[in-house]
């Protein structure tokens, strides 16, 4: 148990210090502002309620192609982890800014495919995977209060078991922007 | 900017640490059951409560050690599986279970969902995996004019009792019955609510299913010590479901089937 715990403590400190080692450039080159940025990612913390518990993580945005945004994501389910055990979300999803030249406010509609791994016991796992559908509400410039609802389809796969449902994931966060020029 | 980064990364260590450190650890193997089958009214699970359907998807899981379960009798005498007093509070029929016939009770439709009110005898057996303990929880025996034998209730679950893979026990509260199941050589549980209750309730039965709120640690080491049996229940969040493994009971009843697998593992 005590390698859970040190695998879940390791995941985020590698996480944060390469968030702090890119910060650093930023202090460095501090001559950026976000009008004149042609490129921004943003690092949230957020918590989500998911059909499949509630989770908490990370979550990375970067605008690709004018409004097009791509999102990764990676949680853990807080209940699996006052059981002793790492449930992780993963998710990756695709958005288009419909307020692009507003910079306090965005509105993003977007696709988001996210698999949940259950590791049950030695032998048995039990993985989501789920398609969901919905927006994000940004507000705020270098500092972002994320929100989020999505909604969907969902298949879950055991050993002995698959199961079709609906899903769904309602977030909320709070993000720092990093720039970047091309 | 950097202090701001480093403090927020120092929170967020602290919290892993703290949900890390806080876990449940079920070292005194205390056997963990699902209660209704899939969880009582647990909006996170992909089936309802006591439904053919939730049934197949907890027998899935080899691993699990066992399930409990609600049944009354129709007004045919044959059982349902349903937790409730009334059909209305949950379902498009009306009345009690006692109240309706077999061919009223098979158009009933569960609100969230088109799942039908299951018939016990309708549970598909080929598909169990591993072996497991079975609760049958015989609820509301007399509510109605109806008669309930012995006879009756182990015609009606002869297929689970007699399945190899099942070691089946009764819940029935009605002492007539308990007593006449024991006589045939059934081993019979019934609900307290307190431990008064339980010292005070007929020593036929082999244990007792009371919420994790209504019994202290020495009340459950005094029950365990005389050799009887309890199982723990209403436990939703993890720090309860600590606090009532730490009490060392026969065993608990979790509300998610997944929950079950892996604390039992």
């Amino acid at each position: 148990m005590m390698n859970v715990r040190v695998s879940v403590i390791a995941l985020f400190l590698f996480l944060f210090s390469s968030v702090l080692a890119q910060d650093s450039v930023i202090v460095r080159n501090c001559n950026y502002n976000l009008r004149q940025a042609r490129s921004t990612s943003t690092i949230t913390l957020q918590s989500s309620y998911a059909k499949t518990g509630i989770y908490l993580g990370l979550d990375w945005h970067s605008n690709l192609y004018k409004g097009f945004y791509m999102n990764m994501s990676l949680a853990a389910s807080v209940r699996q982890l006052g059981l002793n055990k790492f449930t992780p979300l993963a998710s990756i999803g695709l958005g288009y800014d419909l307020f692009r030249k507003n910079y306090k406010i965005d509105l993003v509609p977007g696709i988001r495919g996210q698999l949940i791994t259950s590791r049950l016991t030695e032998s048995s796992s039990v993985n989501n995977l789920e398609l969901l559908f919905g927006y994000e509400f940004v507000f705020g410039k270098r500092f972002q209060l994320i929100q989020g609802a999505y909604y969907g389809f969902g298949h879950e796969d055991s050993e002995n078991f698959n199961v079709n449902y609906t899903s769904f994931l309602i977030h909320i966060g709070f993000g720092y922007v990093f720039m970047h020029s091309r | 900017m950097y202090s701001c980064i480093r403090d927020s990364t120092i929170s967020i260590g602290l919290m892993f640490l703290l949900f890390s450190c806080n876990t449940v650890n079920n070292e005194s193997q205390v056997e963990v059951y699902t209660h209704a089958v899939t969880g009582l009214y647990n909006p996170q699970s992909h089936f309802v409560d006591n439904t053919r359907e939730g049934f197949e998807y907890a027998m899935s899981f080899e691993e699990l050690e066992g399930i409990e379960m609600d049944v009354q009798f129709s007004q045919d005498s044959t059982l349902w599986m349903f937790h409730d007093v009334f059909l209305e509070e949950r379902t498009s029929g009306e009345g009690r279970i006692c109240e309706r016939t077999d061919e009223y009770l098979s158009q009933v439709e569960f609100e969230n969902g088109n799942i039908s009110l299951s018939k016990l005898k309708d549970l598909d057996l080929s598909i169990v995996q591993g072996s497991k303990k079975l609760f049958i929880d015989v609820k509301y025996i007399g509510s109605c004019a109806q008669v309930v034998t012995a006879q009756r209730l182990i015609q009606e679950c002869n297929e689970l009792i007699t399945h190899p893979s099942f070691d089946v026990f009764f819940i029935i509260n009605d002492t007539l019955l308990a007593s006449e199941m024991i006589s045939l050589g059934y081993t019979v549980w019934s609900d307290a609510y307190s431990f008064e209750e339980i010292e005070l309730s007929s020593s036929i039965y082999s244990g007792w299913f009371v919420r994790n709120a209504d019994l202290t640690n020495d009340e459950v080491g005094l029950i365990t010590s005389a050799n009887k049996s309890i199982i723990l229940y209403e436990m939703y969040s993890t720090g309860s479901i600590r606090k009532a493994i730490e009490k060392s009971p026969t065993g608990v009843l979790v509300e998610e089937v997944k929950e079950a697998v892996l604390l039992s593992d």
